[in-house]
């Protein structure tokens, strides 16, 4: 779309305020509402934002003990660049229009560790290989029938779920029923949204719900996700009602973000699987994420509360492994109709930030077909209660920053300057929980886990 | 004296055994200290007596190994409140090891070096880390002396009194925690103030031989 056609589109859909998204590197919303000539008087470049939008943590403390070149020697400012062909009218609001944006340096250049413009890159990259990605997610949130000011005075706890059943109960239409009039309203504004969803149902945790997305590009897909999870919230302040995607709100299911991604080539067919074969290029797919999974694991699961959902015998994978159609191992590889032939990478917890979960699963991919790489043999074992001396995944926020640091494909890959930056980040926030938590001894998520991610990511 | 015992953390030790590990390195800088650690073969713990943190800290013939919790070996636990240093401690097991108390005593209160010494020690190993300037002066405001390290191209001044430049460039505290909290004056970048902080970060939790 270019800027008289976004004039034309705005005076169609009467839109007169555009509100601007993009999100921290932890995943948190970030943007600003703007009338619409000062929206149409910053296109191209975009609007001013101050730089550390992109240089803070969950709580909103500046980035200080570690630097990109990105940021200003005396603090100062960069821009939110539009993606004017995200934008879309609100819905409800009939003035409101979104607007996806990517940060950039004051002078239009792109900055390396803006979630959305690395997603960018590597989707790029991979399509210069003569590939199409496809991917679509599978959202986990919890819903309660407390408010947020309710849910905040109680400390987040002994909240009442929107779901019928106090057991692990999953599918359970009883327990859809409940939360029927909830989803309701994130389905319509979704659908107003124009973000294509296939699917919603109950889910293990009590008041749990999963909402499944369509398959498309990978930026569009990852941008459905940011869309989706600021809507529901809305959903949620506007009905009275609170959700969380934290990874591990208690013991038993927390919330994953799964991702399921396939490669086209140029004409529409698959390149996972030919003549009832998986292909060269899948093998080499799979090796490369398996072998950087480790490292990955840190942008999977960012937060100091996404490990304690990685427990064995309650949905994540713990091996850098892979099986077709195993929901245990690592990766499920499922390739038994062409159409069909696709990775499922079950890691991702809740509270990830989308664009990094797509960079880092498809850069290691492309890392893999780039060397050539050959696949571990595939797991023919349950993936949960193996031996000890079967390696696991990091089961540590610092065990995995550790591995990611070790992680020479994801750092040629993504980029070096966005590793050491992310590895920085998620060092500060194991110091601020080991600085800040009164109960670092804890088996179950503590109140500082609480009051840092209930709301925020 | 012989070889230095090797003082090292677990690889997924807690922040507060990478700080002890740091004060132990920098105590066995010192003669007094390193002689301490040399005499002792030991394994005792550290327990915070306001929250539920817990080192232990085990000295066999050749190296130091810190570790969190309260292991059972240990002969000695230590209660202490970990942000007040001055605060007493409560020792149990002291009646059992008067002498090794004493000398663990002795061991965790080796005097810090000068802040001159310190700051030499802090450029030797920090001013090659990214995001460092390429001077770094520290001015000392109640001697009324500066020392520079480095060349002039890019300056990053740093000043404070004798206490605060002492922790400060040992890696007990933070350049812009002490420049928030108005402990410290600074004079230089953003990017130069989060690059000597980051150095001070990995001096405390013992990832610089410092």
């Amino acid at each position: 779309m270019d800027e008289p056609t976004i004039e034309e589109w705005m005076d169609r859909h009467h839109v007169e305020i555009v509100r601007t998204h993009a999100t921290t590197l932890e995943g948190a919303a970030v943007g600003k509402y703007l009338n619409r000539p000062k929206f149409l008087k910053s296109l191209p470049d975009g609007h001013n934002i101050a730089d550390l939008a992109l240089a803070m943590d969950i709580t909103g403390s500046p980035h200080m003990s570690f630097w990109h070149d990105f940021r200003h020697g005396q603090f100062g400012d960069i821009l939110m660049r539009p993606d004017i062909d995200s934008i879309v009218s609100d819905g409800t609001d009939p003035d409101l229009g979104h607007c996806l944006c990517d940060f950039t340096d004051v002078h239009g250049n792109d900055i390396s560790i803006c979630p959305r413009t690395l997603l960018k890159k590597i989707a790029g990259e991979i399509d210069e290989l003569g590939y199409h990605v496809k991917a679509a997610f599978e959202l986990e949130f919890f819903i309660f029938r407390n408010t947020f000011d309710q849910a905040r005075r109680r400390q987040y706890k002994n909240l009442d779920p929107v779901t019928a059943s106090t057991s692990n109960n999953i599918y359970l239409l009883r327990n859809a029923h409940k939360a029927k009039p909830f989803m309701d309203e994130v389905v319509k504004r979704l659908n107003w949204q124009r973000v294509s969803w296939e699917s919603w149902s109950d889910e293990g945790g009590v008041g749990q719900v999963e909402l499944s997305f369509s398959p498309t590009d990978p930026v569009k897909a990852a941008d459905t996700i940011v869309r989706a999870k600021q809507l529901i919230y809305e959903v949620a302040v506007d009905l009275g009602m609170s959700v969380t995607f934290m990874a591990s709100i208690g013991p038993g299911y927390g919330n994953g973000l799964h991702v399921h991604h396939s490669l086209q080539k140029k004409d529409g067919t698959s390149a996972f699987r030919e003549n009832e074969e998986k292909t060269p290029l899948l093998k080499s797919w799979i090796a490369g994420i398996t072998s950087t999974m480790a490292g990955a694991t840190s942008l999977l699961c960012p937060t100091f509360n996404a490990y304690r959902r990685l427990t064995e015998f309650t949905s994540p994978p713990v091996t850098a492994t892979w099986g077709e159609e195993s929901k245990t191992a690592g990766l499920r590889v499922i390739t038994r109709t062409d159409d069909l032939a696709r990775i499922e990478h079950r890691l991702p917890s809740g509270d990830a930030n989308p664009y990094l979960v797509l960079a880092a699963i498809l850069g290691g991919g492309l890392a893999g077909a780039r060397k050539n790489l050959t696949p571990p043999e595939e797991s023919q074992f349950v993936g949960w209660g193996l031996p000890d001396d079967v390696p696991r995944l990091p089961n540590s926020i610092m065990g995995a920053a550790e591995a990611l640091a070790e992680d020479t494909l994801l750092g040629e890959t993504l980029g070096q300057d966005v590793i050491d930056y992310w590895i920085n980040t998620r060092k500060l926030e194991w110091l601020s929980f080991h600085s800040e938590c009164s109960d670092i001894e804890a088996k179950t998520s503590t109140q500082w886990e609480y009051n840092r991610y209930f709301e925020l990511l | 004296m012989g070889t230095q015992k090797k003082i090292y953390f677990d690889r997924e030790a807690s922040p507060l055994a990478r700080v002890f590990c740091n004060t132990l390195r920098l105590a066995n800088q010192k003669p007094a200290g390193q002689a301490i650690i040399e005499d002792l073969v030991t394994c005792f713990s550290l327990k915070s007596s306001k929250g539920p943190q817990a080192i232990t800290i085990d000295i066999n013939s050749d190296s130091v190994r810190l570790s969190d919790g309260v292991s059972p070996q240990s002969s000695i636990v230590i209660e202490m409140d970990f942000d007040n240093p001055d605060a007493r401690p409560k020792i149990g097991g002291a009646w059992k090891h008067p002498v090794l108390t004493y000398k663990i005593g002795q061991l965790l209160s080796v005097p810090l070096p000068n802040w001159a010494d310190s700051a030499k020690r802090f450029w030797a190993a920090t001013s090659h880390l990214p995001n460092m300037p390429t001077e770094l002066v520290v001015t000392c405001t109640d001697e009324r002396r500066s020392l520079s390290f480095g060349d002039g191209s890019s300056s990053f001044e740093i000043l404070s009194t004798t206490n605060h430049l002492e922790t400060l460039l040992i890696g007990q505290s933070l350049l812009v925690v002490e420049a928030m909290q108005g402990n410290v004056r600074i004079k230089g970048t953003l990017e130069h103030l989060t690059g000597i902080s980051h150095a001070g970060q990995k001096l405390m939790l013992g990832e610089l031989d410092g």
